[in-house]
């Protein structure tokens, strides 16, 4: 296989970390949040000046997680007083303001963005080659799938479900709404933080642009295209949305007018994606 | 220096005020963010730019750009909005994110991605008060946005149509039994959103004498920013709020740090949300 | 003069109606009763369109109303009080009756309208400039009634006027209620739980259970029925069998 053919599927390995991250909030909890993709941003620059002032890939790797949950905190603490159109409003200008903030740092280099981050290394021996980087994507990507399954399982995922159908029901039910939505971004925004490490090691040269509203939206049409609530559905979202663009790369200056056409089109006409379940169907369909 | 900071920031609250007033309409009549409204914007600025630029008349230019923002208004309602009616709420959300994103790129595909000027020459004269100068335009800026908020006002509190509009946005159901078009509600509130966010593009494209396909993304935010600072669904709170933000966001420029400028919108939304999260004007459900 | 012919009615996969037959004389009073969720406001609902039934037709004098919408079928003459009065309530008593008139063509002739509803309901005109929201329960009942009425329809549905009011306010609707049929010989479909008053009033009635009408007759008939005194009138078993 090339090397363009393993570029491709670790990006899509890369994405669908970060679609499934997202499905967690707005398939599972019922929220929405226009602004992943700076969670994404802040895993890669966290994890990226790490590595470069000298820590490992793997404790670089976890803190950037970590770092990106707490920040998920941050904007959910505000943010999670509101519903639906208030909580895009927010999370989206929690977006620009992220870019806004990368973009005038000294430390984070400005518009110009990090260059030279190291690769990744596992027991010192750094990851050069695509393959074995696939690898390890795939690996993380698979962790996270069975974790996300059993999350969608237990009795989190039920609560989630239950507030997603109706928070008021949800709260009448004994449901702490406040409490599960909050885990809905945690663990939501540590996935999406681990996605941004891989993808600055993966790149070694990140800057502020990659992590604005485009890939936002990018993202939440890989869970809309997909399937609002379905696993396989963000896998097949970020496969699709990866490779397309690809294909079609003479028409990459009208990516968005199609991103946008998707949008509408899939809500106008098939809201549960093209994996959704008869279950889903029924809660995203006419009530 | 704060007299000037204050005027300039009167001349972009009036702007944002007159697109939150769209958005508050919209949601106020029907539980939906018209998530395109600062596409609107841009679209009442494109059609108005592009027809001067072709004819060289003011007059006809303004028509254009009216003509084009309310086309779009009501095309985003019967094709964005009316088959989601009725839905989860995620649903219309994200139609109208997918509707916003199709016209940006829709314009950019049609105009081009760079600025083009709207070179039009509006009286240079600069009077002075208060050490601040304001120059003629921001005096047309403030005195069409106060004409317009004034009409809009009496349209929907003396008119019978207007009263209907109230009606639906109360109980449309019972609206619907009274025998108001409840189709037609919804089209008139698009229809006069949508014209008041293409007179406030028209007016910031000569203010700037600059179009691009982008330009409405920050003003539609702040707007919605300035509709939740006044109450959401609530008229006089979408004015207050977004005068409020403007003249906060300029001073804020001036005094703290003008890298941060466009930020200030979004952090004095996050202090009303935890403030008082119905807003200045906001009622009690 | 108002006739449903085998109608069903889903919401969603819910059956609330299921094959209902009724039919409104000119002049008559006709009550529905029956007890919670048996279906008697989503017959109303069906026949002022803002539900579609799935099967039978709804006639309206010689016209055939099944398909109109809620506009259309107000101006051939039908109007209707809804449940809970569902009145605008950020706005004032007047423009709540001005907006009942809203179908109307002959706009001049509204103001004598208003006046004609303030000499029935006199609080009315008190409260003229007053926010709707801020009437008590029988004030909104009556304003209710009023906005219907702007309309000028033929037939009024009248959905549960007495609830949650005192028995003396009740008492006071009910005779604008019979004031109104009887002055302007308006036909009425009566909703109301409280079976004994509706079946005071009414000259005919119908029993629905679960979306069916299981009994129907004049109020006399209705009256003497063994079951209806149990059930809807609160009579014990005792009392029935003595
Ligand atoms: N909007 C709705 N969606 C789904 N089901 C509904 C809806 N409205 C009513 N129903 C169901 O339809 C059935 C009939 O309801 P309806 O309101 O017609 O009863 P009703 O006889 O008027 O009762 P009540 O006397 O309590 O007002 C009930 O089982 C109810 O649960
Ligand atoms: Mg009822």
């Amino acid at each position: 296989m090339s090397a363009y053919v393993f570029h491709v599927l670790i990006m899509v390995s890369i994405f669908a970390i970060l679609s499934l991250s997202l499905n967690i909030i707005v398939g599972f909890a019922g929220l929405v949040s226009l602004g992943h993709a700076a969670f994404f941003g802040i895993g890669a620059y966290a994890s990226g000046l790490m590595m470069i002032r000298g820590m490992g890939f793997v404790p670089a790797l976890f803190l950037a997680g970590l770092c990106t949950a707490a920040l998920g905190v941050a904007l959910a603490l505000p943010a999670l007083r509101v519903k639906d159109d208030y909580l895009a409003i927010v999370t989206l200008g929690f977006g620009i303001i992220v870019v806004m903030v990368l973009m005038n740092l000294e430390v984070t280099g400005g518009p110009d963005g990090l260059v030279g981050i190291p690769p990744a290394a596992l027991l010192g021996t750094p990851l050069y080659s695509k393959p074995g980087f696939l690898a390890l994507t795939l690996g993380f990507l698979l962790v996270m799938i069975l974790s996300v399954y059993a999350l969608k399982q237990s009795r989190i995922g039920r609560a989630w479900a239950a507030i997603r159908d109706n928070d008021v029901t949800a709260m009448f039910m004994g449901i702490n709404i406040y409490y599960y939505k909050m885990l809905a971004f945690i663990v939501s925004s540590f996935w999406a933080g681990l996605a941004g490490s891989l993808y600055a090691h993966y790149t070694a040269y990140i800057n502020p642009q990659t992590f604005g509203m485009h890939t936002s939206i990018q993202i939440l049409s890989m869970v809309v295209l997909g399937g609002i609530g379905s696993i396989t559905g963000s896998l097949l979202g970020a496969a699709l949305l990866v490779v397309l663009p690809e294909i079609l790369r003479p028409l990459a200056d009208y990516q968005d007018i199609f991103y946008g056409a998707l949008l509408v089109t899939m809500m106008v006409f098939r809201p549960q994606g093209i994996m959704g379940r008869v279950k889903i169907t029924e809660i995203f369909g006419k009530k | 220096m704060f007299f000037q900071q204050l005027v300039n920031g009167l001349v972009s609250g009036c702007v944002y005020a007159l697109i939150a007033l769209g958005y508050t309409m919209i949601f106020g009549i029907l539980g939906i963010v018209n998530f395109a409204q600062g596409e609107i914007y841009m679209f009442g600025a494109f059609g108005a730019v592009t027809v001067y630029a072709a004819t060289g008349s003011l007059a006809l230019a303004i028509l254009a750009g009216l003509g084009a923002a309310c086309l779009v208004g009501v095309l985003l309602e019967r094709f964005a909005f009316r088959p989601l009616r009725g839905t989860h709420p995620l649903v219309p959300l994200i139609s109208a994110i997918g509707a916003s994103i199709l016209l940006s790129s829709l314009a950019r595909f049609f105009f081009g991605p760079e600025d083009r000027p709207f070179p039009h020459e509006f009286s240079a004269a600069t009077y002075t008060v208060f050490s601040a100068h304001i120059t003629g335009m921001q005096l047309t800026i403030m005195g069409i946005s106060a004409a317009l908020m004034t009409a809009l006002w009496l349209f929907l509190t003396m008119s019978r149509h207007g009263k209907a509009i109230q009606a639906v946005a109360m109980d449309s159901d019972a609206a619907r039994l009274s025998g108001i078009n409840v189709n037609r509600a919804y089209v008139a509130t698009f229809l006069s959103g949508s014209a008041l966010s293409g007179v406030a593009g028209m007016l910031m494209a000569v203010y700037y004498n600059a179009t691009s396909p982008t330009m409405g993304l920050l003003p539609g935010l702040k707007a919605f920013s300035a509709a939740i600072l006044g109450g959401v669904g609530s008229i006089p709170g979408a004015i207050i709020g977004g005068l409020v933000l403007g003249v906060a966001e300029n001073l804020g420029a001036a005094y703290l740090s003008s890298n941060f400028k466009d930020a200030f919108a979004f952090i004095a939304l996050v202090l009303v949300l935890i403030i008082r999260p119905r807003g200045i004007m906001g009622q009690r459900k | 003069m108002l006739r449903l012919s085998n109608i069903h009615t889903y919401y969603g996969n819910i059956h609330a109606v299921k094959g209902v037959s009724i039919h409104v004389n000119p002049g008559e009073i006709v009550a529905l009763i029956g007890g919670n969720g048996a279906g008697k406001s989503t017959i109303l609902r069906t026949i002022s369109g803002i539900l579609k039934p799935a099967s039978g037709t709804i006639h309206f004098g010689s016209d055939d109303i099944t398909s109109l919408g809620p506009e259309s079928i107000l101006r051939t003459g039908i109007g209707h009080v809804p449940e809970g009065r569902r009145l605008f309530k950020g706005l004032t008593v007047r423009d709540n009756l001005i907006l009942g008139a809203y179908s109307r063509r002959d706009r001049d002739r509204i103001d004598d309208d208003i006046d004609a509803m303030e000499r029935l309901f006199p609080i009315l005109k008190k409260r003229k400039g007053q926010i709707a929201g801020t009437l008590s329960g029988g004030e909104q009942q009556m304003l209710a009634m009023a906005r219907a009425m702007m309309a000028r329809p033929g037939v009024l549905l009248l959905d549960e006027p007495s609830m949650g009011l005192a028995p003396i306010i009740t008492a006071q609707i009910y005779a604008q209620i019979k004031a109104l049929n009887l002055g302007e010989g308006l036909s009425m479909l009566l909703v109301e739980q409280n079976a004994r008053l509706a079946l005071n009033l009414a000259h005919r009635g119908y029993v629905v259970e679960t979306g069916r009408i299981v009994m129907e007759g004049t109020t006399g008939e209705l009256r003497e029925s063994n079951e209806i005194q149990r059930a809807y009138l609160g009579k014990g078993y005792r009392e029935v069998w003595e």
